[in-house]
Parts: C-alpha cells; sequence; structure tokens
C-alpha cells in the first residue's frame, strides 16, 4: 500500500468539506491518537467522537485519510480496499452532474484528484492558433480548469507545446507518468513549466491527453500533481486514466447544462419582460431593467468581471450603439456609445464586421497583435474599462498578486444583415478563465435571443409609433379641415396659411423633419418655385443668401442627367423618399445637410401643381410611415388648392354678379318708373273719357273698359317690377312720408270698385267670376285714422284681386270688404271659393317666386311674386299680409291689416 | 275658311278674331278659339276630323281653368310647365298624320331668338305678337295661296 502524502492544508479541507454536513450514518472513530498531531490539526482540538459515515463514498476517502493521519494502517487499508474503482468514477461522474456553472468543473477535478490522492489536477486545453500538424508543432496550452488542495490559482495560458509535459502528451497522444519533476527536462525547459513547479511546488505528475467534444475536436490534457515525493502508483494511474477519458463528455455534460441554465434565464427575463408589459411597449426604464438583468444572468453563467449590451435604437441615433445594460459598477466611467467603426475598439470591430470576437487575454494583447488580427484584420484593443485596474479592483487584489487571464468575448446581435447591438463579456473571476469557442457559441445564442426580443420591442414600438402617428395625423387633419374651412369662409382665402398650417401638422406628425417646402409649377417659366417655407436652416446667412435660396427655381422641362427628386415626383406624380442621404448619394444643393428627405406630389384634378418637400437634418430617422404620411398631406393641400382656388373663383362670380344684379335691379327700376308714368297718364285720360260719358249719360265703352282694366294690370305689373327691383337692392319697401294719405271711405271705395271692376273684365267670361264689393264695412275709417301710399294699397289690393280672379273656380263670387279687427287695426279682406291655401303653404306663400303646384297648372302667366310684395307693402306700413288658410267649405280669406288710429 | 286660334287670353283672342274678320277676303272665316292646352288636347280629334286651314296658336299657354276637381298635366309638362305649351300643342299636330300640314302660326310675345332651335318644321311660321294685326292676316294669306298651289 502506498502512502499517501496528507498535508495540514489537505486534511483541514477534508473535515471542512466532509465532517458537517455529509456524516449520516455512523461509524466512530476517536481522535485522541490525533491529539499527538495536534499541533498540525488544531480544527480538530476538542473532537472527541467524530462519526464518520460509510455510506457515502467521500467518507472513506476521509477514513483513509484519518488513518493514514492518525498512524492506523489498518483503519486506512481498510478504507482503501472498500473503495471500488467504480466508486471513483461514480463519485466523478456524480459531482459533473450535480454542477449547475462552468466553475463547477473544478469540483470534478477535486474528485478526480481526491480518487487519485493527488495534490491538484489541471485540464489544459490547445490554445487557438496552435497547430498541432506543423513540424513541428507551434502553440501552447492554457489552463481550462484547475483545482488544488489549498486553492492555489494557477491559471497558465501559456504553456509551449514544446518543451512540456503537457504539451509532450499532447503530441504524442500516451499518457504520461513523470515520477520526479526534478529530473524531467520537460517540466524545467520553459519559464511556463518552471513557474508551474516553483508556484505549485510539485514533484510528480501524471498526464492523460483528452479530446474534446467539441466539433473541432480540441486537444488537452489532464494533468494530476503531487507536491509529495510520492510518484503516482501504476494502479492510480490506470485509475486516473479511466476518469481522463470520462472528462471530455462530463465536461460537456456541465457546459450544457450551464447553456441550457442560461438560455433558459435569458428566456424567462424576456418572457416576464413581455408579460410585465400585458401588450404594451415597455418603457425605456422597463427595458434598462431587462438588459441588466440579462446581462447579470450571462455574467454569472461566464462568471465574469463585466457583460455589456449595446444596442441601437433607430429613432434615438441611427448608428449609435448605446450601453443599454451592464453589470459593471463603473458603468458611469465607461464609453457607453459605440459606432460600428473598427477604430472604435474590439466592440465597435464586432459592429462592424458583424462577427464574434474571442481574446484569450486582454493582457498580453499588445504582445498578441499579430496572432490576434490574423484571426481579426484590423482588430484593436483601446482598453475601455483599464480592464487591468477595474479588474484588480473588483477581484479585491493588491498587486503583490498576478492578475488571473483577463479573457474577452463579444458577439454581435443581428437580424437578417442589420446589427441591432452587441454584447460582450470581460474577464472571468474563476475557473476557466478563459472564454472558449464554445462560450462564445452560447453567448451568440444568447445574442439571437436578445436579437428575438428587440426585433419584435422595435416591430411593435414602430407599430404603435405609426398607430399614434395615424391617430395624430387624423385629429391634426381634422383640424386642419376645420381650419381651412375658417380659412375658406374669409374675403380672400389664403393659400400661404394653409401651407404654413399643413407644415406645423407634418412637423408633429412626421417626427425629425424639420426643413419643409411647397414648391408650385409657374407654367409660364416651366418652372417650380418656393410658395412657402418653414424651418430655422431657410433663414441662415445673410439677407443676400436668404433671397438667393428663396428665389431659386428648377426647371421641369430641361434634360440634365439627373433631375431633383422634386422634378422627378412632379413628373411622375409619385412621392419619393431618400432616407440615408450618404448611403443613397444624395446631396441638397440648397441644404448640404440634409440628411433624408421625402417629397410628395400635390395635385389638383389629376394634375401636378407642386409638390411638398419635408427634410431630416438630425440624427432622428424618419419613422416608417413618413412617405404615406407625406402622401397625404400632399393630397390634402391638392384638395385645399383646388377649394381655395375655386372659392376664389366663385367669390369673383360672385361679386360680379352682385353688382351686375345691382345694375339690372337698377335698370330695372328705372324702365318701371320710365313705364308707370305714361300708364298714369293713360289711365287718368281713359278715366276722364268714362267719367264724361258717364256725365253724359252714354253708355260706357266696353273697348274703354277694357283698356283701363289693361292699363290697371300693366300699370300692377310695372309697379310690381319696380318694387321687385328696389326690394333686390334694398331688402325692404321704403315709403317716404310725404306720400303717405289718410284714407278714407269713399277712396278705398272708389279705388276697389274700379279695382273690382278691372279684373272682372279680364277674366273669361265663361268662368263666371264676380267680384262684390261690400261698401259698409268701411265707413269704420270715419272713426279712425289709416294712413296709406295710395299707390301702394291699390298695388298691393290689385294684387289680392288680380289672384281671387285667376284661381277662383268657375261661378265664383269674390267677396271685398273692410272693416276693424278685434284689436281695432283696419283690414280690407278678399274672399273667395277657389284653388285651396293650405296650412303649411301660409308662410311659403309669402316667399319670392314661390307658387303651388297647381298654381302653375292654370295660370300662363305670373313669376310668384305678387304676394311676397303685398307682404312687403304691408311691412313698411307697419300692416300685416293675413292669410287664412282655405276652410273646409273651400272658403279663402286674404287680409290686408293697416295699423289704425282712434 | 276656318282658323283655329289657340290663345288663353280672351281679350287677345277677341281682338284677333275681331281684326282677322274686319280684313275683306276673311270676313267670312270661321273663327273658333281653344283657350286652354288641356283643351287643345281634349279637342284633338275634333281638328283631326274637322281641319282647321290655319291656326293661330299661343306659346305660352295655361293647362287648365281652375276647378275644384281639376285634372292633372302629365308629368313631362308638369316639369317642362307651361312656357313651351303651344310648341308641345304644334307637336302633337306634327305627330298626326290627319293634322301634321295645317299650317301653325306661333303668335307670340316671345322674341324670335327665344325659340332659336325650337322651330324646326316648315309648316310652322313665327309671327310676334303686335298691336297691328295686319301682318298676321298678310301670313295667313300668303299660308292659303301656299296650300292652293
Amino acid at each position: 500500500m502506498s502512502v499517501v502524502p496528507l498535508t495540514a492544508t489537505c486534511v483541514r479541507k477534508v473535515v471542512d468539506n466532509y465532517l458537517p454536513q455529509r456524516i449520516n450514518h455512523l461509524s466512530e472513530i476517536t481522535t485522541d491518537k490525533l491529539a499527538s498531531k495536534a499541533h498540525r490539526f488544531p480544527f480538530l482540538t476538542g473532537k472527541r467522537n467524530v462519526h464518520l459515515s460509510d455510506a457515502y463514498p467521500a467518507s472513506k476517502h476521509f477514513v483513509y485519510m484519518i488513518g493514514q493521519l492518525s498512524d492506523n494502517p489498518g483503519m486506512a487499508k481498510s478504507a482503501q480496499e472498500s473503495i471500488q474503482p467504480d466508486d471513483y468514477l461514480a463519485e466523478v461522474v456524480s459531482t459533473a452532474f450535480g454542477q449547475g456553472e462552468l466553475s463547477g468543473l473544478s469540483e470534478m477535478l477535486k474528485r478526480i484528484s481526491e480518487a487519485a490522492h493527488a495534490y491538484g489536477c489541471i485540464i489544459w486545453e490547445v490554445a487557438p492558433g496552435s497547430n498541432l500538424e506543423s513540424e513541428p508543432p507551434k502553440g501552447h496550452l492554457f489552463v481550462l480548469a484547475e483545482w488544488f488542495q489549498d486553492g492555489s490559482v494557477f491559471a497558465e495560458h501559456d504553456m509551449p507545446l514544446m518543451e512540456s509535459v503537457e504539451g509532450a502528451v499532447i503530441i504524442s497522444q500516451k499518457p504520461e507518468n513523470v515520477t520526479n519533476v526534478q529530473q524531467d527536462m520537460g517540466t524545467n525547459s520553459n519559464p511556463a513549466s518552471r513557474r508551474a513547479r516553483d508556484t505549485l511546488n510539485f514533484q510528480t505528475i501524471c498526464a492523460v491527453p483528452i479530446s474534446f467534444t467539441d466539433s473541432k475536436n480540441t486537444k488537452g490534457v489532464v494533468s494530476l500533481y503531487r507536491n509529495a515525493p510520492y510518484p503516482f502508483t501504476e494502479e492510480e494511474f490506470a485509475r486516473i486514466r479511466q476518469m481522463a477519458r470520462l472528462i471530455p463528455a462530463l465536461y460537456q455534460a456541465i457546459r450544457d447544462r450551464v447553456s441550457h441554465k442560461l438560455i433558459r434565464q435569458v428566456n424567462e427575463v424576456l418572457h416576464e419582460a413581455d408579460l410585465g408589459a400585458s401588450g404594451k411597449l415597455l418603457l425605456v426604464d422597463e427595458m434598462k431593467r431587462v438588459w441588466n438583468q440579462i446581462c447579470a444572468v450571462v455574467a454569472e453563467t461566464f462568471q465574469c468581471i463585466e457583460t455589456s449590451i449595446f444596442m441601437e435604437d433607430p429613432l434615438e441615433m441611427e448608428g449609435a450603439y448605446r450601453l443599454a445594460g451592464t453589470t459593471w459598477n463603473q458603468w458611469a466611467h465607461m464609453k457607453d456609445t459605440y459606432l460600428a467603426r473598427a477604430e472604435e475598439g474590439t466592440t465597435g470591430w464586432v459592429l462592424a464586421k458583424k462577427q464574434p470576437v474571442r481574446i484569450v487575454n486582454l493582457e498580453n494583447f499588445e504582445r498578441d497583435k499579430s496572432i490576434i488580427q490574423r484571426e481579426y484584420p484590423n482588430l484593436r484593443w483601446n482598453d475601455s474599462l483599464n480592464i487591468k485596474v477595474s479588474a484588480r479592483k473588483a477581484l479585491k487584489l493588491n498587486n503583490k498578486f498576478r492578475l488571473p487571464p483577463l479573457s474577452f468575448m463579444a458577439a454581435p446581435i443581428f437580424r437578417d444583415e442589420k446589427v441591432l447591438g452587441v454584447i460582450r463579456c470581460s474577464a472571468a473571476r474563476r475557473v476557466p478563465y478563459y472564454f472558449a469557442d464554445r462560450d462564445l457559441n452560447l453567448l451568440k445564442l444568447v445574442a439571437s435571443q436578445i436579437s428575438r426580443f428587440w426585433s419584435n420591442w422595435l416591430f411593435r414600438r414602430e407599430i404603435e409609433i405609426e398607430k399614434q402617428a395615424w391617430q395624430s395625423l387624423v385629429n391634426c387633419i381634422s383640424q386642419l379641415n376645420s381650419f381651412v374651412q375658417q380659412e375658406l369662409q374669409a374675403t380672400t382665402p389664403s393659400m400661404q396659411h394653409i401651407f404654413h398650417r399643413t407644415f406645423r401638422v407634418a412637423r408633429d406628425v412626421v417626427a425629425g423633419a424639420d426643413i419643409m417646402d411647397v414648391r408650385l409649377y409657374d407654367a409660364d417659366t416651366q418652372e417650380l418655385y418656393f410658395d412657402a417655407v418653414y424651418g430655422a436652416p431657410w433663414k441662415k446667412g445673410n439677407s443676400a443668401e436668404v433671397k438667393a435660396r428663396l428665389e431659386q427655381r428648377f426647371l421641369v422641362n430641361d434634360h440634365p442627367p439627373v433631375h431633383p427628386l422634386e422634378v422627378q415626383v412632379f413628373h411622375s406624380g409619385q412621392a419619393m423618399g431618400i432616407f440615408n442621404a450618404e448611403r443613397e448619394g444624395y446631396k441638397s444643393s440648397t441644404f448640404p445637410e440634409t440628411e433624408r428627405i421625402i417629397v410628395a406630389p400635390i395635385v389638383v384634378q389629376g394634375k401636378v401643381v407642386g409638390v411638398l418637400d419635408l427634410r431630416g437634418t438630425g440624427s432622428q430617422k424618419f419613422p416608417a410611415h413618413a412617405l404615406k404620411v407625406a402622401e397625404l398631406l400632399g393630397q390634402q393641400l391638392g384638395l385645399y388648392y383646388y377649394l381655395t382656388t375655386a372659392i376664389g373663383e366663385l367669390r369673383q362670380t360672385e361679386t360680379e354678379l352682385q353688382r351686375r344684379e345691382k345694375e339690372r335691379s337698377q335698370t330695372n327700376e328705372d324702365l318701371a318708373h320710365q313705364l308707370k308714368s305714361p300708364l298714369i297718364q293713360a289711365h287718368a285720360r281713359l278715366q276722364a273719357i268714362l267719367y264724361e260719358d258717364k256725365i253724359n249719360n252714354v253708355r260706357l265703352s266696353p273697348q274703354y273698359l277694357a283698356l283701363r282694366g289693361l292699363i290697371s294690370k300693366a300699370k300692377r305689373v310695372s309697379m310690381s317690377t319696380g318694387l321687385f327691383a328696389e326690394l333686390a337692392r334694398e331688402s325692404a319697401v321704403r315709403i317716404e312720408p310725404q306720400r303717405l294719405r289718410r284714407l278714407t271711405s269713399d277712396a278705398v271705395l272708389r279705388m276697389l270698385i274700379e279695382a273690382a271692376s278691372d279684373n272682372e273684365l279680364l277674366i273669361e267670361p265663361y268662368r263666371e267670376i264676380k267680384f262684390r264689393v261690400n261698401r259698409k264695412g268701411f265707413e269704420v275709417l270715419d272713426g279712425c285714422s289709416v294712413y296709406v301710399d295710395p299707390d301702394l294699397l291699390e298695388q298691393a289690393v290689385s294684387c289680392l284681386l288680380d289672384n281671387a280672379g285667376k284661381y277662383s273656380f268657375p261661378h265664383t263670387v269674390v267677396e271685398v270688404s273692410g272693416g276693424l279687427t278685434k284689436g281695432r287695426s283696419f283690414y280690407v279682406s278678399v274672399v273667395n271659393r277657389g284653388m285651396p291655401v293650405k296650412q303649411h303653404e301660409i308662410n311659403s306663400c309669402k316667399q319670392r317666386l314661390w307658387r303651388s303646384e297647381q298654381a302653375t297648372w292654370t295660370t300662363g302667366e305670373g313669376s310668384g311674386i305678387g304676394l311676397w310684395v303685398v307682404d312687403n307693402i304691408m311691412k313698411a306700413h307697419g300692416g300685416e299680409l293675413l292669410i287664412t288658410p282655405t276652410t273646409s267649405e273651400g272658403i279663402t280669406q286674404i287680409r290686408l291689416i293697416f295699423p289704425a288710429k282712434k | 275658311m276656318y282658323i283655329l286660334i289657340v290663345e288663353d287670353d280672351y281679350l287677345q283672342a277677341e281682338l284677333i278674331a275681331e281684326a282677322l274678320q274686319n280684313e275683306p277676303d276673311l270676313t267670312s272665316a270661321k273663327i273658333n278659339r281653344i283657350s286652354t292646352e288641356r283643351q287643345f288636347r281634349e279637342r284633338f280629334e275634333e281638328i283631326a276630323c274637322n281641319s282647321p286651314d290655319v291656326i293661330i296658336m299661343d306659346v305660352m299657354l295655361r293647362w287648365t281653368d281652375p276647378a275644384p276637381n281639376m285634372i292633372e298635366p302629365p308629368p313631362e309638362i308638369k316639369m317642362e310647365g307651361f312656357h313651351r305649351a303651344g310648341l308641345r300643342n304644334e307637336k302633337l299636330l306634327a305627330g298626326d298624320i290627319r293634322t301634321r300640314d295645317i299650317p301653325v302660326v306661333l303668335y307670340t310675345i316671345l322674341e324670335a331668338t327665344d325659340l332659336e332651335g325650337e322651330l324646326e318644321s316648315p309648316r310652322v311660321y313665327f309671327q310676334p305678337k303686335d298691336s297691328q294685326y295686319g301682318p298676321l292676316a298678310q301670313t295667313i294669306r300668303t299660308l292659303m295661296r301656299r296650300k292652293v298651289i
């Protein structure tokens, strides 16, 4: 039986690990014998009854070790013999499966070390860039994982392939058991080996080659070390080889478990973020919390000091990748924005090249630059985190201790061809200190999860913004319509006002549009000219420059190689947009600072009359719907332009018509007066003849009587024409005070009888319409005073009698009477039986040009102004035209009511 | 000779009849009168069977006289109104083989320009109303001579 070397550290660890927690089933040992060595193991002092479990394999090692320690060879032997080879393997396997972190690999190595009674164990991996096929093979090894009894950290990353025991094992692919390192050339021939030997103070090595289960079958070696002069026995060597065969698969199992856990955690964070948002968009602070959570789980997985995410927000600033989340506690001092440029350092390089980066040790970046740049051309490292100082702080290492390797990896977050951001990890806190390709692949998976989430979020936000923008647009258009409606009511509607109001709408709806103009087409010169402009840049420069800018014109019928965008839109009638001037090679002569531009046609009745031009100069890109919005605004402007022009023309026409109407009214009035004068004279002379005949008792000539009727009718029509003209111009009949006469019963009766006679004469005899004037009622005029314009009274009466004659049924007697109303007003009443006037027609009867349908059937003349004129005559007298609807007996009464004074 | 006057103003119709009968060659002419468009339609068969030698037609005619149970005009007349009633009557005449050759004198207060495009038939003559009836009598004589030829 070999003697197992036990150091104080070893025992302490064994006791620390197993005594308190893992002893379940007891087998008692006494510690008296330990007392003699108590000075070496002060922690055992006072522990008199230590119970050991023989059910748990680990306890057997403990028994073995304690046996050794307590000079109890029987106990040690018994324990060792009870430990079967399968137990070692089972222990290693169960340990591996119990790990949830990459650092759990160390636990596995611990079990291996314990099983082989070694001081420590390291898994070496061939570093990227090494070439095992070359002659001689080139490259070096780095520590993937390690465990030492005393907790030492070795973590070398540049152990040469050649001139090292580990390298030799990898090259030969044969296990090796170096019993005395002092005599072995391989452990003395290079600084790394010497450093290892000196640091770890080991005396014997057992190394077994392994191949990792990754796609490249990366080579590695498992080395076990003893710092006591007891070489590994053949039995132990065989056991180590057995365990080493399991390592790649177990390592992969730990990795898979860790990977699965990370992916699940990231998914949970993103899923919870979605759930918490309840269908709404996360706010900026909420998003920051999500990014920080992701950084935290990634940092925990890779055990790194810093994990940061940089994302581009296209609405905030296109092309700028801002710090979204980090685990770096000094984030306030770190570079918080990257551009996709290699000069920006490793993070900028990843963004620019859309490729992931992995650097074994940033500390050696300058030394290994040429090798690194072979894989990552032009990669720079700007040390934005001041990583060495920061890592020391983070790891709480003073300058006496060597820094562990500062590994770095970063993966782009992209969707299709578009880089959305980057996630990076720097400097692991624990083993494995180096980020391997496997880690980078896992980081890429996380990047793709972030990509899906962020793309989805951006898409939803875009939809949300678009939805809000359309809602806002609808509101704005509604307000704009109201504004235009008001503007159109102005005497001279101004398109300038409308254009400027539209610019305000465009500014609110198309975020980022800061320069705008409307260019209209000048048909004479065939040019587009600026009709309205908006934005501070228009005012830049001195007055001459501003003027020159505004007076620019753009020919639309010339043939240059390429027309300005505005002219292209004018010709095509289709809205066009350039959303990245630099990328699309657009350069504006008027505003060279233009970053993006949208031009929409202004179309009136299918013809383009101008264009609406929206530009952005800042970093904010136009929203996705901007082109559609501009198109819509262009259409609105076309509509407004049409309405303004049409209404302007209508106004002009209306003014012209009013002017002509006034002229015509004046002419009509003048003609009516000219006509009235000879008619009055003719009437008077005829009256004189008739009067003379009557005096001389000569039978009145029917011709004369007919003539008088015709002249009366002509007078009435003439007067109506004059009043019609006057009312068209003045809206009311005016009575000159000097024309008012007090009405006497004689005068009114004479006038009524004559009017009745004249009207009767004009009616077809076969209809047998008679007129009867009831004299009696008019006597009331002797007791009251009624003032009238006699001509207007005669006009009103004639009109009523004319209507009565025209619309009475055959064999009707039209009754004309007078008297006082209950309100003591004087009235003249005309009652007939004829075409009915219905209740709902009462008001219409007084409207200008209104005629009932039946009235149009029974007259071959008339224009519907008779009662309208009468109504105005009565109003001019302060009186009223009172129309009573036809009774069930078919009687219709119309009254002229005049104010009367007692 | 038989003259039919379609005129809704009876004073006007009397004057025309009187004036024509004062013309020596028309003294013995038989003159009848129709006063509304409805009457013209109602008496159309009579006109067709006993055709006048000439019809003196007013253009603006009322449809009917007021009566408790008036017959409504057809829809097209409701729509067009009384302003072209004489022309509608003339179309009725032109549309019937028995009446299409009866000369029609449109005797109206309207100006010839008012009826531009509406006087297409060579059988229809325009004569503006006037206080002198000589021109009307002359037109009738001309028509009568053509008829004899």
